[in-house]
């Protein structure tokens, strides 16, 4: 709902914007008999012809379920299934002409790959001589031309991924939907697919709804970003809208490596175009974008990414204390993480939060365990969200900080 | 095998027995050396040993034997040695048309049950979690009473005087009684509710097993154009045909063991080898010739056992087979190579190179099966380095050149394909349905009959209300009484004995290496396989010879070699999902294996071994053929004390005897499901154990157990 609300900033590849509804639900809510709680709760979510969308969210966020009510494996309870710009609402599975890709492949083992991929096809009734071709043709286009002949067991699990996209393919779907497709592959070939995957839907300008519960793998290919949790829709929009604003605490926690820290909205900064305000956040004071209605006053929760804060020196920082404002804080490290490409720090700060702290790798100090520390904001406007979302308050309160710090720091990228 | 090179370094010198195990979980305990292992094994094994293969042997020896030709005080000639019994038993048409009711019994029998065993375990396994979970055991439920309760319901029902005579006849539909009895229909009917219930498990295990992996094939067939019941022949369907195979094969050998059924339900040209086998014995007193007999009697068996693992094989290695439809595709994409001047070079990717392309198919397979591939683009074209702006072209070509039948919009849909589907479900749903109340309604008719106050047997009638005098009855006549009390000391002796070797040799099967691992299987499965009349006349044979004959405890013993295999199967298949690499961490932890065994996989054992040893109880209390070859006046069963009653006089008694046997049984199996319930839900199950729906009590793992072979 939220979601909907949020329908100016979803960006340009928002539908009503261009092109038609390829495929979305609308309203939706969606419970399976045997379980208490919706699976999804009047989700509306639609996606444009031609549109790379990447559901994304926990396990049990109901990612899944949208994609099988789009597919239609399941039926909604409430609300209307879209496809092609009207309503496919009880329309059986077979007659839906949309393409779906399985993260256990659901290659048929009894079938050699060029049947595989000609499966649609034969239910289809197509001719023969259309059958070659277009198998063909399917498996040219992932680079499995020459292993028509083979079982799916004689393929390596990058190549069955590749057939089981070949043969969602060869239908010509009209959407094309992926159910976390890249999971079982290591990491390498994960983001040759990536790659590849994107490239294809470029090429053949298909309509791709794409399941994943890894974020790198949505914000690198999606067009548009719809992130889902509890089976509510929590904000829509491209990768960078939802990354750099996100619209409530959970999407603000859920993506990278963010610090929400508490703060009352002051006064509006003086010049700036936007709504700005300044709010002390852990006695700083910094110019935050407020959320929508936000008065003077309020209690927000005021997003400070990782990457935007940096270390440095306490004596280096006090001395260039006096211009632009102190957007500094001292603390304690209290974790360091060595990732690569950067160095993850939990800090301390002195009122008690404890901040993520990002370090690229060419950053010029490396901090123990212990050292007293400057924690410098290097962007210009914070972004802020309501505190209250759909999580308990005091998540954001020092203290509960320090434990998910400490998680992210022995869980690696989770 | 990471597991095999960890071995030798725990334990330098490994007998060649020690290998850990082989199976989809990890290796466990390291080996802990050949004598460990045949240790586990040998009580299972003595068992086999002395009560199956020695009787075998024995019974060899006997049908080479002259006969005592009428001498009633010798069964044989001793020391004698003639061909006269097999070859009078292959030539004399009698026999003959033994032999062939027997394997004709067995063939339409198996074909039954497989067309209603197939539906109903889809049915079973797709119902929702509780119903699923009932509709099993009770279709498990007339395997699990006296086959002598069913085929008493079935009498019931078909006889000439029967209720389905009758209901037929008060509705004005018939003139006349159907012949609805003593023809093969009726025999078919009766054997085939007592055998059904195996290929039914077997089949819902295959399914269960596949799982996910099935239902989500079935789906993405669904969403490639397949309706449900075309994606469900070509996805489930093909892949459970070898499980189904092999529940085939169970069938066949339970049906040809046919003994009750055709003497109950049917007329003397129905009448099968076992049948056949009892009359030599106690009627003709001619051992040698129902020696002989009972070995061409195992000979049929394992025709059409091998006939069954044929299929079953065949099904199993014969992935490649290519739907019809498509052949062509294949022989076009064979015919690449040919073309290609290189023979043989089929699917080897350097000779393939060349044409991999799409465009390259499509010219080739134009030329080789006459396809007109004029507007076709040019091989060199896409040679020649432009490949791709070709490939572009192509897209573009293939995207927008829509395959018109392809376009099965949203909208393409139908009130029709509402109207099928509506219309299959509630066919499937009424079949499954209907074929649970038939399973059923033996059971129930005799339950029912047991409650009659008249003299005659019947049912009820609602005005003379229901009455217990013929349980009464059963209560005070001390013959009824003994063979209870006889019937109960058997189960307990065929239990205490099976249970803890067929749990031991669980224990140490999977420790052998690969061929003798699955020779020694075989070997302890085997009593399953051999018919009832055929372990019946060899217990009496030797027991004969040995003097035993009569003792107390012989159809205990017998019964313990019988049921031995399902102790084995069912704490195998335990053991195999119990995740035991919980005892490696306990062992990790310092414990040492046997204390790892004792304390952690043991106490995930109990449930399994409840239901083993309910399992065997019960198989003990129901078995007749077996009890009535050894029966003598002191050691009567209550099946074998029915049995003549069922045949010769019928009274109500019967049915309240058969009753009793049915509520015990019932009674037994809901403790056993209380017990092994709160038994799973202490020691959770294992994350990668597969879902048998809360049937904790191992009968569908054993089902599994089987589908796997």
């Amino acid at each position: 709902m939220r979601a909907a609300a949020a329908a100016p900033e979803s960006g340009p590849a928002a539908p009503g914007g261009h092109g038609n509804v390829a495929a979305g639900l609308r309203g939706v809510t969606m419970r399976y008999p045997s379980q208490a709680e919706p699976a999804l709760r009047h989700v509306t979510l639609e996606v444009a012809e031609g549109e790379f969308v990447c559901l994304l969210g926990p396990s049990g966020s109901g990612k899944t379920t949208a994609l099988r009510l789009i597919a239609g494996h399941e039926q909604p309870q409430s609300g209307t299934v879209v496809l092609g710009g009207c309503s496919a609402n009880g329309v059986p599975a077979h007659r839906r002409n949309v393409g779906m890709v399985y993260q256990s492949h659901a290659l048929f083992p009894h079938l050699t790959v060029a049947h595989n991929v000609a499966f649609g096809l034969r239910m289809r009734g197509v001719a023969r001589a259309a059958q070659y071709e277009r198998v063909a043709w399917a498996l040219d286009l992932v680079r499995l031309g020459q292993a028509g002949e083979r079982y799916p067991d004689e393929l390596s699990g990058g190549q069955q991924q590749r057939v089981a996209l070949a043969r969602a393919l060869a239908i010509e779907p009209s959407v094309l939907l992926l159910d976390e497709p890249f999971a079982n592959l290591d990491r390498h070939l994960r983001d040759d697919m990536r790659l590849e995957l994107k490239a294809l839907q470029r090429r053949l300008g298909i309509t791709t709804i794409f399941v994943t519960h890894d974020q790198e793998e949505a914000l690198a290919l999606a067009d548009r970003i719809a992130i889902l949790s509890g089976g509510r829709l929590e904000q829509t929009g491209p990768p960078e809208l939802v990354y750099h604003r996100p619209q409530n605490a959970f999407v603000a926690r859920f993506l990278g490596e963010m610090n929400l820290l508490p703060a009352a909205l002051g006064q509006p900064v003086p010049g700036s175009g936007e709504d700005l305000r300044l709010a002390l956040v852990a006695r700083v004071p910094l110019a935050v974008r407020p959320p929508s209605g936000a008065r003077r006053g309020d209690i927000v929760a005021v997003c400070l990414r990782g990457e935007h804060l940096r270390l440095a020196p306490l004596s280096e920082v006090s001395l260039g204390a006096g211009e632009g404002g102190a957007r500094h804080w001292s603390g304690t490290i209290e974790l360091a993480t060595y990732r690569g490409a950067a160095t993850h720090y939990a800090v301390t700060l002195e009122g008690g939060h404890t901040v993520r702290v990002v370090e690229p790798a060419a950053a010029p100090a490396r901090w123990r365990v212990g050292d007293r520390v400057a924690v410098v904001w290097i962007a210009g406007v914070a972004h802020s969200v309501w505190p209250n979302g759909d999580t308990p308050r005091d998540v954001i309160v020092a203290g509960r900080q320090r434990s998910t710090a400490g998680e992210a720091g022995a869980g690696g990228a989770a | 095998m990471i597991a095999g090179q960890e071995a030798p370094v725990q334990r330098p010198a490994a007998s060649p027995l020690a290998r850990p195990l082989r199976l989809a979980l990890p290796p466990l305990r390291p080996p802990v050396g050949g004598t460990a292992t045949w240790a586990l094994l040998a009580p299972a094994l003595a068992l086999t040993v002395m009560l199956l293969i020695v009787p075998t042997l024995w019974l060899v020896r006997l049908s080479l034997l002259e006969s005592g030709a009428g001498d009633a005080a010798r069964f044989y000639v001793p020391s004698s040695f003639t061909l006269a019994q097999y070859r009078q038993v292959l030539t004399d048409p009698y026999f003959g048309a033994v032999v062939w009711s027997t394997v004709r019994l067995a063939l339409v029998t198996g074909a039954v049950c497989l067309a209603v065993a197939y539906p109903l375990a889809v049915w079973i396994t797709r119902a929702r979690r509780p119903v699923g979970g009932v509709a099993l055991w009770l279709v498990s439920l007339p395997k699990l009473t006296n086959a002598l309760v069913v085929l008493y319901g079935v009498l019931l029902l078909l006889g000439n005087a029967g209720l389905l005579n009758r209901a037929l006849l008060a509705l004005g539909v018939i003139r006349t009684p159907l012949p609805l009895f003593a023809n093969l229909f009726a025999v078919v009917t009766g054997e085939v509710l007592l055998v059904v219930p195996y290929p039914v498990m077997m089949v819902a295990g295959a399914l269960w097993a596949g799982g996910r992996e099935l239902r989500e094939m079935e789906e993405a067939a669904r969403g490639l154009g397949a309706s449900p019941l075309r994606a469900f022949l070509e996805t489930t369907f093909r892949l459970t045909l070898p499980g189904a195979a092999l529940a085939l094969l169970v069938t066949l050998v339970w049906a040809a063991g046919a003994f009750a059924a055709p003497l109950v339900l049917g007329n003397p040209a129905l009448y099968t080898a076992a049948v056949e086998i009892h009359t030599q014995t106690f009627e003709r007193l001619n051992w040698p010739l129902a020696a002989a007999l009972a070995i061409v009697h195992l000979a049929i068996v394992a025709a059409l056992a091998a006939a069954a693992l044929t299929l079953h094989g065949r099904r199993a290695t014969r992935r490649r087979t290519s739907p019809p439809a498509l052949s062509g595709l294949s022989q076009v994409q064979r015919a690449k190579p040919a073309l290609s001047t290189a023979e043989g070079c089929n699917g080897r990717p350097e000779l393939v190179e060349g044409m991999q392309s799409a465009h390259n198919w499509g010219v080739r397979d134009g030329s080789t099966i006459g396809t007109s591939s004029g507007t076709r683009t040019p091989l060199s074209r896409e040679r020649n380095g432009v490949r791709a702006a070709a490939a572009e072209a192509v897209d573009r070509r293939v995207w927008d050149r829509t395959l018109l039948r392809m376009s099965v919009a949203a909208r393409g849909w139908s009130f029709r394909d509402r109207m099928t589907g509506w219309f299959g479900r509630s066919m499937f749903h009424a079949f499954a349905l209907l074929t649970l109340a038939v399973l059923l309604c033996p059971l129930v008719f005799s339950l029912l009959v047991s409650l009659t106050p008249e003299e005659t047997i019947g049912l009820p009638a609602p005005e003379r209300g229901l009455s217990l005098r013929w349980y009464v009855a059963l209560g005070r006549d001390p013959l009824w009484l003994r063979a209870f009390a006889h019937s109960l000391l058997t189960a307990a002796v065929a239990t205490g004995l099976a249970v803890p070797a067929g749990a031991l040799a669980a224990a140490g099967i999977d420790r052998l290496p690969d061929g003798a691992r699955r020779g020694v299987t075989l070997l302890l499965i085997a009593p399953l396989f051999v018919p009832g009349a055929v372990l019946g006349l060899q217990a009496l044979a030797l027991s004969y010879r040995l003097g035993l004959w009569g003792t107390p405890y012989s159809t205990g013993l017998a019964h313990a070699m019988w049921t031995a295999p399902l102790a084995f199967l069912v704490v195998r298949a335990a053991l195999r999902v119990t995740d035991r690499r919980l005892e490696e961490v306990a062992r990790g932890l310092g414990a040492p294996p046997v204390a790892a065994f004792c304390l952690i996989t043991l106490p995930r054992l109990w449930p399994a071994l409840a239901a083993a040893a309910f399992l065997c109880a019960v198989m003990s209390l129901n078995e007749l053929p077996m009890a009535l070859f050894l029966a003598t006046a002191s050691n009567r069963t209550l099946p074998t004390l029915i049995w003549p009653q069922l045949r010769y006089n019928l009274t109500p008694i019967v049915a309240a005897a058969s009753s009793v046997l049915l509520l015990l049984t019932i009674a037994g199996l809901l403790v056993a499901a209380v017990l092994a319930g709160r038994l799973v839900r202490r020691s959770e199950r294992p994350a990668g154990a597969p879902d048998t729906r809360g049937d904790a009590t191992g009968i569908p793992s054993a089902g599994v157990l089987y589908a796997h072979g």
